[in-house]
């Protein structure tokens, strides 16, 4: 009889037994049967020993390695080649890069997709999207490395940078005379660069002022103010009442946005950012603006938060009754009074193109359009022009007006599309008749950049407006 | 013997000295070249070589040293307090209680959370009208109104901190943790049989084991802190006033938004000569540990 002891010990035995022989003879192994002085190793199967037992799923083991490595490398072009293989011979594929915003959403451009790509079976469109502040990035980064989108969105400070890189495929012979009769002309401004069409208006937008009219009758205003230096009284009545902390709210964190809302006030005040030169003039004609907003700050009557806030920030805290004034673009009317998103009736949402400065400017609007473009890289220009022409086509875009208004002047007077937008489709018709652009330079993007944190030093009391603009202005001539 | 035995081993890491040469290797080289030309993200085929120069701008430039301040003060702060929160919690878990178990499982969380999530989340923490954040410290009397921790200068690169540290200071403690595992009971009983009290016991025996493996800890996170990016992306994109913005952010700027991929390069490869520094330290940890 074993005991469990001795049975244990004569496994550890036998086990240590089979280790030893395996160490003794796995090196006389590979010395017999791998030509380890040749350039490469083989195995000499005649001489292959056979004769220990560790040897056989030691070897299963690296045969199951080479069949799995084999299968790996058999399967990997299936993977690398799926996607084009899924797709039926003849078909085209497009790339199309929008924005990730309230209108046209996602959901609203996937559904003008869907409809197009029924309509020509031909063609399969892959739609992405990205927040507003990568979109520029990522359309150049893609060109630049020759994985260009075929069409993409682009914002009207973007046209002269991407035209100037000729990135932009001229589409001026092609554009239908409907189209150029009947698109806004305001849409035609900003995608036409040295007389060539080099994109097609897809949405013109501008920032409207909201305001809330119920807090305005509770002290006792029945009408919008009529000029800037209203507004801020105005704002400053509402909160000697108590019946708003911080009247006004606007989006002026690190961002475009900022440059948005800053250039709405500079528009006010009749500055500009350049003058006929092209020399930047912040430094003079910019600085009652930023004296404006910085007091606003500093007599509390803007929320402190606007620092940090991007345009869906502010409609939030506009539709939760936290502000009686904003600025903000034509997508916020509907959302507004949204039930689903706002605490405000469309009874108490007020929207108007900005008022100006008393004795310099009766309104100001400040362009935020953007258009569709097909790139020079793209492989199917035809269809990509097809593709974009029928996204900004009337049809399509009556269709969605729901939330962003169509380019089409025909769509202003037509009564389905005004239909609970009246007074926004007037303040558009206004703000499309008199709003001015932010620089058309090639390099705006680096130039914006500078004056966010120029102006938001300011706005922190870091440094005054004067000093702000004219250490940005020096900064922007040193580039 | 030993030349095969070399042999052997060579023919073994071959494959991976070859994927680490195609994707870290190749790309550093093409970086440095790309960092001695004025290429522009839409002329990369066709340079002109401008030798040192973009380097030398560099260190001229105010924005760049600005923000390797930023870097480095994040790093500093972010690292010192992970060690000290981290071997504080490894010490408490180190003891035994009823759902320690549960407590270690737990502790994994905030350092399993992608960054990006993690960022989202932090800033709807600290959302100046309705964040957690300041609810908490409102109804606790420590604010007497809501703040704007990530819009406010003074604030905002303190309050992206925090949030790091809550995510990583994990990592600590499960190194921490890990290690203690190892120290011998016979040396805390017998300095006690000595005598010694709690502090002297954590001061002359538990600290001294702990050391090595902190310091592999403290340069893994200073590394990965001085190259922050993706928190700082998602939570303020550098601002407000360029506050926040770190060497990463600064260099993403220069060669994706200015699209200037010559100087972008460059201003990468000093980011890299800073890491090399950081990793040589950490080899010379790892080295001091195992000896």
């Amino acid at each position: 009889m074993v005991n469990e002891d001795e049975e244990a010990g004569s496994d550890s035995t036998h086990f240590y037994t089979e280790v030893k022989m395996y160490e003794k003879t796995h090196r006389a192994w590979y010395k017999d049967n791998f030509n380890l002085d040749g350039s490469d190793y083989t195995l000499d199967t005649t001489n292959a020993s056979t004769s220990n037992v560790l040897d056989i799923p030691r070897r299963n083991h690296m045969k199951k390695g080479v069949v799995f490595l084999l299968c790996l490398v058999c399967l990997l072009p299936l993977f690398s080649g799926g996607k084009k293989e899924a797709v039926a011979a003849g078909t085209v594929e497009l790339r199309f890069l929008g924005m990730a915003q309230a209108s046209y959403s996602e959901q609203n451009v996937n559904d003008m997709t869907a409809d197009f790509m029924r309509d020509h079976p031909n063609i399969t469109v892959y739609t992405e999207f990205v927040p507003y502040e990568d979109l520029r990035n990522k359309t150049l980064l893609a060109y630049g490395s020759n994985n260009s989108y075929d069409a993409v969105l682009v914002d009207d400070i973007w046209y002269t940078e991407y035209d100037t890189k000729g990135m932009l495929r001229d589409i001026t012979a092609e554009v239908p005379q409907e189209y150029r009769d009947g698109v806004l002309q305001g849409g035609w401004n900003f995608v036409t660069k040295g007389g060539r069409v080099v994109g097609m208006p897809w949405f013109l937008d501008a920032m409207y002022l909201f305001y809330n009219k119920s807090m305005l009758a509770k002290a006792g205003y029945h009408a919008p103010p009529a000029s800037i230096e209203e507004m801020v009284d105005m704002g400053r009545t509402l909160k000697a009442r108590g019946i708003v902390q911080y009247p006004f709210v606007f989006s002026l964190a690190q961002a475009e946005a900022l440059i948005c809302v800053y250039a709405n006030f500079l528009e006010a005040y009749g500055g500009s950012f350049q003058d006929d030169a092209g020399n930047y003039i912040l430094d003079t004609s910019g600085v009652k603006a930023l004296e404006l907003l910085v007091n606003l700050k500093n007599e509390g009557l803007l929320n402190p938060n606007s620092l940090e806030y991007l345009e869906e920030d502010v409609r939030r805290v506009f539709s939760t009754a936290d502000a009686a004034f904003t600025l903000n673009w034509a997508y916020m009317d509907a959302l507004a009074s949204d039930p689903a998103e706002s605490i405000l009736t469309a009874d108490e949402v007020g929207i108007m193109v900005m008022p100006g400065v008393r004795g310099i400017k009766e309104h100001a609007a400040m362009s935020g359009s953007m258009g569709l473009s097909v790139l020079n890289k793209s492989k199917y220009p035809a269809e990509a022009l097809e593709y974009i022409l029928y996204l900004s086509s009337k049809p399509v875009q009556d269709k969605h007006s729901d939330l962003q208004l169509p380019v089409w002047t025909a769509s202003y007077d037509d009564p389905k599309i005004r239909a609970g937008h009246e007074d926004l489709a007037d303040a558009a018709k206004l703000a499309f008749s008199i709003m001015n652009v932010r620089p058309s330079v090639p390099d705006y993007q680096e130039v914006s950049s500078v004056f966010q944190e120029y102006i938001q030093m300011a706005l922190y009391g870091a440094k005054t407006p004067q000093q702000a603009l004219s250490e940005a202005v020096q900064k922007v001539k040193g580039m | 013997m030993a030349t095969r035995e070399t042999r052997r081993l060579s023919l073994l890491l071959a494959p991976m000295i070859i994927i680490m040469g195609a994707v870290i290797g190749w790309p550093l080289i093409q970086t440095f070249v790309l960092s001695l030309t004025d290429s522009d993200l839409m002329n990369l085929s066709k340079p002109a070589f401008v030798g040192l120069s973009n380097f030398t701008r560099a260190m001229r430039n105010q924005g760049y040293l600005d923000s390797l301040k930023v870097s480095a003060l994040f790093a500093l702060v972010v690292v010192l307090s992970e060690m000290v929160l981290g071997t504080s919690v490894a010490l408490l878990l180190n003891e035994p209680f009823k759902g320690r178990a549960f407590v270690r499982g737990l502790l994994i969380l905030p350092w399993a959370v992608p960054t990006t999530v993690n960022a989202m989340m932090w800033r709807l923490i600290y959302n100046p009208e309705y964040g957690a954040l300041n609810s908490l410290l409102f109804q606790l009397g420590i604010i007497d109104q809501y703040v704007s921790w990530i819009g406010t200068a003074d604030k905002a690169l303190y309050s992206v901190m925090f949030a790091d540290i809550w995510k990583n200071f994990s990592l600590v403690s499960m190194i921490a943790l890990a290690a203690l595992q190892t120290l011998p009971e016979s040396q805390i009983e017998a300095a006690t049989i000595d005598g010694a009290n709690g502090w002297q016991r954590f001061r002359f025996i538990t600290l001294p084991h702990l050391i090595p493996s902190l310091q592999v800890a403290l340069v893994l996170r200073i590394i990965e802190t001085v190259k922050v990016f993706d928190i700082i992306y998602v939570m303020t994109r550098g601002g407000p006033a360029n506050k926040t913005r770190s060497a990463s952010i600064f260099v993403y700027q220069e060669a994706f938004t200015n699209s200037r991929m010559g100087s972008g390069a460059a201003y990468a490869i000093i980011m890299v000569c800073v890491i090399m520094i950081l990793i040589a330290f950490y080899l010379k940890g790892i080295s001091k540990k195992e000896s």
